[in-house]
């Protein structure tokens, strides 16, 4: 038996927004990847598709706790880097701006520790999109510094007005066995 | 992809080492590193080839990566001839922890160089975020059963890693 157990399979519903993926996150693992993949808006404009950390309270994470940084690699132009502390989302966390399909974001990514109440939620991710012919592949690490204890997480438009038509996020715990 | 565990060694108190065994084939293998920090002081987290609980420290490991850093420019390291792989450094406050995965490849071969990649995320000794992303290879055409990661803060120096959880599995 694989110690990559699924967890969670989330088809994300066409129009929404914020896509909370809940009771993930426990003590039968430290270590998760997210695989998402055809992430794509409704309309033509784009939106960047972010993530916020749920806390066992159920509270979508919004303080400015968050650092990341990734490095942007273009097939039109120099690659570029893009960082930041105390932010209020893991910028950017499932891919470069994505718009309507048949352009989408795909991503991997893996999360350290997010159900410890004594350690920082870690993250590091790749993903590649299209966005009006340009192609964008991102590698990229960050960090949820609160010492709480995570459950699950959202994938969000950060612009709120410009919803997913549709993707799918699979979540796996990484097993340990003693 | 699936994953099967081959060795997993969670330290709670500090251990001057951590070996990993269990390479058997020639198989890619995964190894993840998770929550680690060292017990008095500012220092790196390193890793070796090795067999059984020997380690191999010969001037043979070449590797290369880009550093992601949350503050400030990103840079890119090569570094040639070393007896060692060096990853990022942490201090003893709670939040500073290393994590890493590893692939490792051909390293039971008896006639192919031993290689990795590696991805890292750490909140380090400043104390801020950074990571890496790249890969190296230890360039002796031996078989290598196992991995050997500790701290230190020179070539010499050896100090106790505090916590953590070091697991390599097999990808079948």
């Amino acid at each position: 038996m694989s110690n990559l157990r699924l967890i969670n399979e989330t088809e994300i519903t066409s129009g929404v927004s914020t896509v909370n993926i809940e009771d993930v996150f426990s003590a039968d693992f430290d270590i998760y990847k997210i695989v998402a993949n055809d992430l794509s808006t409704v309309g033509t404009l784009q939106t960047d598709p972010d993530l916020r950390f749920i806390n066992s309270s159920g509270s979508v994470i919004s303080a400015s706790n968050y650092d990341y940084a990734h490095l942007l690699m273009f097939t039109h132009t120099s690659f570029s880097v893009q960082r930041a502390t105390s932010q209020a989302q893991l910028y950017r966390f499932f891919s470069q701006s994505v718009d309507q399909s048949p352009e989408s974001g795909n991503q991997v990514s893996y999360i350290f520790n997010p159900f410890s109440n004594s350690s920082y939620s870690f993250a590091i991710y790749q993903s590649n999109s299209a966005l009006a012919g340009i192609k964008t592949v991102i590698k990229g690490i960050g960090v949820l510094k609160q010492t709480a204890s995570m459950t699950g997480f959202q994938v969000r438009d950060s612009n709120t007005t410009r919803p997913f038509a549709g993707g799918t996020i699979k979540t796996y715990g990484l097993r340990v066995d003693s | 992809m699936a994953l099967v565990q081959v060795d997993s060694v969670t330290v709670t108190s500090p251990v001057a080492s951590i070996y990993l065994t269990g390479i058997n084939d020639d198989s890619v293998y995964m190894c993840v590193v998770s929550n680690a920090s060292n017990n008095s002081g500012d220092y790196q987290l390193r890793m070796r080839v090795a067999v059984d609980s020997v380690q191999k420290s010969t001037g043979n490991y070449d590797y290369a990566y880009k550093q992601l850093d949350a503050t400030t420019t990103f840079f890119n390291s090569a570094v040639t001839n070393a007896n060692m792989f060096g990853g990022s450094t942490t201090g003893t406050s709670a939040n500073e922890v290393q994590n890493y995965i590893f692939y490792f490849y051909n390293w039971y071969s008896s006639s192919e160089y031993s290689f990795w990649t590696n991805e890292e995320t750490t909140y380090n000794s400043t104390p801020k975020l950074v990571g890496a992303t790249g890969g190296g290879v230890y360039t002796v055409g031996e078989s290598h059963n196992s991995v050997r990661f500790w701290t230190g803060n020179s070539v010499s120096n050896e100090y106790d890693t505090t916590q953590g959880t070091f697991t390599l599995y097999r990808v079948v």
